[in-house]
């Protein structure tokens, strides 16, 4: 059974990935986009990805420099479940982000 | 600095199982994107909150092998100490009930140790949450019962107070432990079986701590009140311990799981009901 309830920085999360839910976000982004620490952004990740909401996959291409990064996007479950749910508070979602 | 985070940090993922330890590196990787310095580091050093979440449930409460082995070891240690209070007490296996509550004993713990582990390889966590509440349980109901009746008060509101504690350790932990297995996976089926198998687990250790007591302090630990109350001699106090009241423990393993199920269904449906307030996901 889908869950109905979610978290202030769950919802602020699902809200800055449906904004382009085509498109494959990075971690700090969504981080910079949604002012989350990464120590609460990767949980929400984890469990979204467990509940089949979100989708992860690492860059096709390995890059000169640097190692591949982890790409995320909503699944169709999950740009439902977005829809549905409120719209976040302010307070969560668009503070400076930590890292910016 | 924060290479020589990074580094700990990826050897600390390799403690968790590929699907998880994947989320870590990704983390790490990902560092690579935040400018250097003090905000690198705090973003590397986010990775250890979920390091330790993740090792502790991963490797403490989600590896299946766990709750395995210990129901496994319950079992030795069930056989082991009936073997011997046999031997220490020998007028124990004389009753016409011995062949009857042997085999009750041997096909329910049976059934326990095979539920644990079908439940355990479909993944259910009815049997790490039934086995923390189960044992939580059976510490508070094998220590406070003798306790109680060891210290029998007069006072009529504080017997009373001690009863109710009593069956508020009986009863609520297969409540609460289905409730929170249902709301954590919205399902009630779980909630249910979490009900079952702290019933289950709770029973067993509830009867190797009386197998303990029994052995340790044999004309000390009266579980029933009413041999102490009416049959003060240690004769009759040892009798009560050996014959009657371990018959009552085997037979909690049928009645505890019983009345986990009645109990997990009514936390389960109160789990699984929908919440119309926000939660955390």
């Amino acid at each position: 059974m889908p869950r109905t309830g979610f978290s202030p920085q769950t919802l602020s999360v699902l809200a800055a990935m449906a904004a382009d839910g085509e498109r494959w976000r990075h971690g700090y982004e969504l981080a910079r986009e949604t002012g989350l620490k990464s120590g609460t952004l990767y949980p929400i990740l984890i469990r979204l990805a467990d509940s089949g909401l979100v989708e992860a996959r690492w860059e096709e291409e390995q890059p000169s420099g640097r190692p591949r990064r982890h790409l995320y996007r909503l699944t169709a479950d999950g740009l439902v479940q977005a829809a549905r749910a409120p719209r976040p508070q302010h307070g969560h979602a668009g503070r400076p982000a930590v890292a910016t | 600095m924060t290479t020589a985070v990074a580094a700990f940090v990826m050897l600390a993922g390799r403690l968790l199982p590929t699907g998880r330890r994947e989320w870590v590196e990704a983390l790490v990787a990902e560092s690579r994107a935040v400018p250097d310095g003090y905000r690198r580091l705090a973003w590397l050093l986010g990775s250890l909150p979920i390091l330790v979440k993740e090792v502790l449930r991963m490797r403490l409460t989600g590896n299946p092998w766990l709750p395995r082995i210990a129901m496994v070891a319950a079992v030795l240690a069930v056989a082991v100490l009936t073997v011997a209070n046999m031997i220490r007490y020998p007028a124990i296996t004389s009753g016409f009930g011995t062949v009857i509550y042997s085999t009750l004993l041997v096909v329910v713990l049976a059934v326990d140790l095979g539920l644990t582990v079908l439940l355990t390889r479909a993944g259910s966590p009815a049997v790490r949450y039934g086995m923390l509440a189960g044992l939580v349980t059976a510490a508070l109901w094998t220590l406070g019962t003798p306790a109680g009746n060891k210290f029998h008060v007069s006072a009529p509101w504080l017997d009373a107070l001690y009863n109710a504690g009593l069956v508020a350790v009986f009863t609520v932990p297969l409540c609460v432990a289905g409730w929170f297995v249902a709301r954590r996976t919205g399902a009630l089926e779980q909630g249910v079986l979490t009900g079952i198998m702290t019933g289950a687990y709770a029973a067993v250790a509830n009867l190797i701590g009386g197998l303990i007591l029994v052995i340790a302090l044999p004309g000390r630990v009266p579980f029933d009140s009413d041999v102490l109350r009416h049959h003060q001699t240690p004769a009759d106090i040892l009798a009560g311990n050996v014959g009657e009241d371990l018959v009552v423990f085997i037979g909690l393993l049928l009645l505890w799981p019983m009345l986990g199920a009645l109990l997990g269904t009514l936390g389960g449906a109160l789990g699984a009901a929908p919440r119309t307030r926000p939660a955390t996901l």
